[in-house]
């Protein structure tokens, strides 16, 4: 049995995590099939060993088992990135749009031709919607294989991290049906509702915490305060349904099984992505280890649900909302975990996350708002009351009962209100962090930091360790990704 | 306690050991393939020189000698389709035996069996109903990815935008010399067009003039 001293026995998920994405990124930097995945396996050790301070019982053998699923599981994810391809074929079949976004000039549309998913951009005077059956013909090609720009956008890896394998050209698209009795059908439904039925702000919530479809405007104004993850459906919005759902079937029998099938219908209401499918998945697990009585730790769980999402889809690796929201949940289960008062971790909690993050918000839009280590500290909780209010006020809008135009007219006062203030922070806070060399290093030190207090035993011994992992990932990128 | 101290240093370097192992494999092995070229002789496109397994081999063999084995990626209608080494100088009746024959949905006729290949091909063995469903003809391509096949530009009555010439495209409905002239330097600019939506971006083109001539073009990617 492994004693709790060990970081092996805190968070053995953590190591097969970091097994499999190094095995990824080295993949993705040049190193060939065979040899990434065991160079994965020696990093992961060696996070091991640099998080450990001695043996108990049985470390070797469970270490073994950690390095062997992490190479294993390294392999197949590579073949599963390795095999996804297309040949140039020409199609003339009945496809379904299963989502839709505006993509520069154009609309992007992801159709599912024969159980795949293909990509096509089309005039937004097309106008087709989720949920839509068409009939297409026309070619389909394998995607442009973009440039390996470390930090710069990769257009076929958003694509594929979206399950799609292909791109389609369209050569003549007919719609054949608007209404369906799927998901896609019912999401453009409620699309549609809410867009006719709320007002501005609060439709712009509803559409990004219900659907995951963001508001252009709501955007920019959460991008200027450094509050632009709550638009996108994360574990906050997870956590936020949990917590009514737990309230609400507290006295039920059936209290997780309630609990998880809510869950997973409004994951899939979002339309699986990638942040909402992580917290799901993290609680998913709380609940069964809840249900065995076995112990859990949050960082433990949270790279479990890293883990299964890079084994059902390893282009996840490459989708930048994946990214944050794994970085965001590991410093913030890594950061509860620490020896700290508890209204220190409150209010150190947000500037941490907002720090931890700014190095991969930097590398992909060039910098980070300073305001939103203020504007965070009170929108979130702010938030936290007022989307479940608006949700509520929406639903009863939605279904038309009485007084319903009352109630969002005074739903939408407080959402102004925040803008107010959020606006005047950003006037007090104007400045950005731009790409710079110290406030990167500065934010992968604070992530690896956290992660390694929390699993290992003294704050030196923590920061050396992510002394280490830093000067690797500087070679790395010195050396190898320019 | 100075033995749990020792220990936890031990543990320590040896994690700084790992990280530097990784570092070296990394070094060693990054971009090694792309630099060195592959392992495996893959012999030469016709009329080039090719690349082989190690540096010292390819200083000896530089510019003379040919590969006995060709590599040929086979797919479509056939009993096991994938990558074979073939001898060089063979033929598509050649791989399609090594690729273990012709299935009963294949399409004989669309398939030129006799043709010559080359290193690096990608030949496709249509079926009957892929051809009765495509225009195009099989797709044999060259180890760079491009289609080496000559496409007619008319195909089922379509004009393709992606190989049509200044006259065939001056027979679509309000294309003048000009516009054509248009349409064939945005072709050489920019590669081909990936839609035929694309044509929008062709100065003389407006959205009337796409919706007009729109049923009368195809767009294949070259």
């Amino acid at each position: 049995m492994l004693s709790k001293v060990t970081s092996l026995s805190k968070a053995p998920a953590l190591f097969i995590l970091v097994g499999i994405c190094s095995a990824i990124l080295l993949y993705d930097t040049g190193l060939p099939f065979i040899v990434s995945p065991l160079t994965g396996a020696v990093l992961s050790f060696g996070m091991i060993l640099l998080s450990s301070r001695g043996t108990v019982k049985g470390f070797w053998a469970f270490s073994f088992l950690v390095l062997l699923l992490s190479v294993c599981m390294g392999y197949y994810s590579l073949a599963r990135i390795e095999h996804n391809h297309v040949d140039n074929t020409y199609v003339r079949m009945k496809g379904h749009v299963l989502s839709e976004r505006a993509w520069g000039g154009k609309r992007a549309i992801i159709l599912s031709l024969d159980g795949s998913r293909y990509i096509a951009k089309v005039s937004p005077n097309k106008g087709y919607r989720e949920g839509d059956t068409l009939f297409v013909t026309g070619y389909i090609i394998p995607m442009k294989s973009s440039l390996k720009n470390p930090g710069g956008f990769r257009e076929d890896m958003y694509w594929k991290a979206k399950g799609v394998k292909g791109e389609y050209l369209p050569e003549s698209m007919k719609l054949l049906s608007s209404s369906g009795k799927d998901i896609h059908s019912w999401r453009s439904y409620l699309r549609q509702k809410i867009l006719l039925s709320l007002p501005e702000k609060t439709r712009g919530y509803m559409l990004a915490s219900w659907l995951g479809a963001k508001d252009p405007d709501l955007v920019q104004i959460h991008s200027t305060s450094g509050t632009v993850h709550l638009l996108a459906v994360s574990g906050f919005h997870v956590a936020i349904l949990a917590s009514g759902l737990f309230f609400i079937f507290r006295n039920f029998s059936a209290c997780n099984i309630l609990i998880s099938l809510f869950l997973w219908l409004y994951v899939a209401l979002t339309g699986f992505a990638p942040s909402a499918s992580r917290a799901s998945m993290m609680l998913q697990l709380v609940l069964i280890s809840r249900f065995f009585g076995r112990p859990v730790t949050p960082i433990n769980s949270v790279s479990v649900a890293g883990v299964i999402m890079l084994c059902w889809n390893p282009f996840c690796f490459w989708d930048l909302g994946w990214r944050l929201s794994m970085v965001a949940s590991l410093t913030i289960s890594a950061f509860v975990e620490l020896e700290l008062h508890k209204r220190v971790k409150v209010f150190l909690i947000s500037p941490m996350v907002w720090l931890s993050t700014a190095a991969l918000i930097i590398s992909a839009f060039g910098q980070v708002p300073l305001s939103g280590t203020v504007v965070n500290l009170f929108t979130i909780p702010l938030f936290g009351i007022l989307l479940p209010l608006a949700s509520l006020i929406s639903i009863w809008v939605l279904f038309g009962f009485p007084f319903g135009d009352l109630f969002s007219i005074a739903c939408e006062i407080p959402f102004l209100a925040w803008e107010k203030v959020a606006h005047f922070f950003c006037f007090l806070f104007p400045y950005s962090l731009g790409s710079n060399w110290f406030v990167i290093i500065i934010s992968v030190l604070i992530f690896f930091a956290v992660i390694f207090r929390s699993i290992s035993y003294n704050f030196y011994r923590s920061l050396s360790a992510s002394g280490v992992v830093i000067i690797f990932l500087a070679f790395l990128y010195k050396y190898i990704l320019v | 306690m100075f033995t749990r101290k020792r220990t936890a240093i031990f543990f320590f370097l040896g994690g700084i050991g790992c990280f530097i192992i990784a570092a070296l494999l990394v070094w060693h092995f990054t971009g090694k393939f792309v630099s060195s070229g592959p392992t495996t002789v893959a012999g030469p496109m016709p009329g080039q020189i090719e690349v082989v397994s190690s540096n010292s081999e390819a200083r000896e063999n530089k510019g003379n000698r040919q590969p006995s084995k060709w590599v040929i990626y086979i797919t479509g209608s056939i009993k096991v389709p994938g990558v074979y080494e073939i001898e060089s100088g063979s033929r598509v009746y050649q791989a399609v035996d090594k690729a273990g024959g012709l299935t009963s949905e294949a399409d004989p006729v669309a398939i030129n069996l006799a043709s010559a290949l080359s290193d690096g091909m990608h030949v496709h063995v249509p079926s009957l109903e892929e051809r009765s469903n495509s225009p195009d003809p099989p797709v044999p391509s060259t180890a760079t990815g491009k289609i080496s096949h000559s496409y007619s530009s008319n195909v089922q009555g379509k004009t393709d935008i992606n190989r049509a010439d200044i006259s065939e495209l001056q027979t679509l409905p309000g294309i003048g010399p000009k516009t054509a002239e248009n349409i064939l330097s945005y072709r050489k600019e920019r590669g081909c067009f990936n839609s035929i939506e694309e044509l929008l971006k062709v100065k003389g083109i407006g959205p009337k003039k796409l919706e007009a001539i729109k049923d009368c073009v195809t767009c294949y990617p070259r």
